[in-house]
């Protein structure tokens, strides 16, 4: 198994790649006005934000689950759910509304359970973080496959490889919690092999995300469009 | 069918503008940009007057691209390319 100053450092890496994401659509938003790029600004940046969580104790759940390990499930959790949820509150008939306040329904409690976790003594913590670990890790996956779905129409409206590189992205980031899942159920003798394979499929995730944004430039300073 | 974000709908604005003035020059009509960027006249006129206030188009009946207006054209026609990456176009 790699050591654990490897899997903080590839951890802060995931988190400053994937905040370029969030800042890119933060940066439209502004531009723009426009709600939806808000909530997927907050979105990506939630999920940069949990990658800052230290991944280490995840391979051992014996061990305690710290605050870090909050931060890191509030993070992931909560940016899935906020992506999710605003793609749906794009892509549905009738009001965007109850949607849009889901997603940031989601982005609050993500921010209100990892403060709660960091407040409370670890004996008072219910249910104990380790224990959820595999339901919540199934329901990231369950929601990063939706995302993929959702982003299909862009690829199917004008099939080119640069519209594939979202919904690969998402389907890698799937990948990345099926393994997590996997790693959640098995012994732990078994998770050292499979530990980089997460890292892996993250990182191949990030790296389309990046190509995705980065292929459009894009990047003059322009006026802001009316309010 | 996804609903039009407010982008989408400022980048057809303008575009519309462009192209009729292209195509007809001092002819063009405003409800013929009403008709390319596919929204009603009432509320073209609506965007019109905010992309006036900022500078995007000039004033008068027919309005056209100002140097403002056609530089933020250039940069959203690249970010339109991006979000329709993510499938939000």
């Amino acid at each position: 198994m790699a050591s654990p100053p490897l899997f903080v450092a590839l951890d802060a890496v995931s988190a400053v790649l994937t905040l370029i994401v969030a800042l890119f659509f933060a940066r439209i938003w502004r531009l723009t006005g426009s709600a939806l790029l808000l909530l997927f600004a907050v979105g990506f940046g939630l999920v940069g934000v949990g990658y800052f969580g230290v991944s280490v104790s995840q391979f051992d759940l014996a061990a305690p689950i710290g605050a870090w390990d909050a931060l890191r499930i509030a993070g992931q959790l909560g940016g899935a759910l906020v992506l999710l949820f605003a793609y749906v509150s794009h892509r549905v008939h009738g009001s965007p509304r109850p949607w849009t306040v889901l997603a940031w329904s989601a982005a609050g409690l993500s921010a209100i359970g990892a403060l709660l976790f960091w407040a409370m003594p670890p004996f008072a913590q219910s249910p104990r973080l380790g224990e959820a670990l595999p339901v919540l890790h199934g329901l990231m996956f369950l929601a990063y496959v939706a995302c993929a779905v959702l982003a299909l129409p862009g690829l199917l409206k004008q099939p080119t490889l640069d519209r594939a590189l979202v919904p690969a992205a998402f389907l890698a980031w799937a990948a990345t919690k099926y393994t997590w899942m996997v790693l959640d159920l098995l012994p732990q003798a078994s998770t050292e092999r499979l530990a980089p394979l997460v890292y892996c499929w993250r990182f191949l995730a990030i790296a389309l995300l990046l190509a995705a944004i980065g292929l459009g430039g894009g990047s003059r300073r322009v006026q802001h469009a009316p309010p | 069918m996804p609903r039009r974000e407010r982008w989408s709908i400022i980048i057809a604005v303008l575009e519309a503008i462009e192209e009729q003035w292209a195509s007809h020059g001092e002819g063009a009509r405003v409800t013929n940009v009403a008709t390319t960027a596919n929204m009603s006249y009432d509320r073209l006129m609506e965007y019109l007057e905010e992309l006036e206030r900022t500078g995007f188009v000039t004033a008068g009946r027919m309005p056209q691209l100002t140097d403002k207006g056609r530089e933020f054209l250039r940069a959203a026609r690249q970010w339109r390319d991006v979000l329709g990456r993510f499938g939000l176009d």
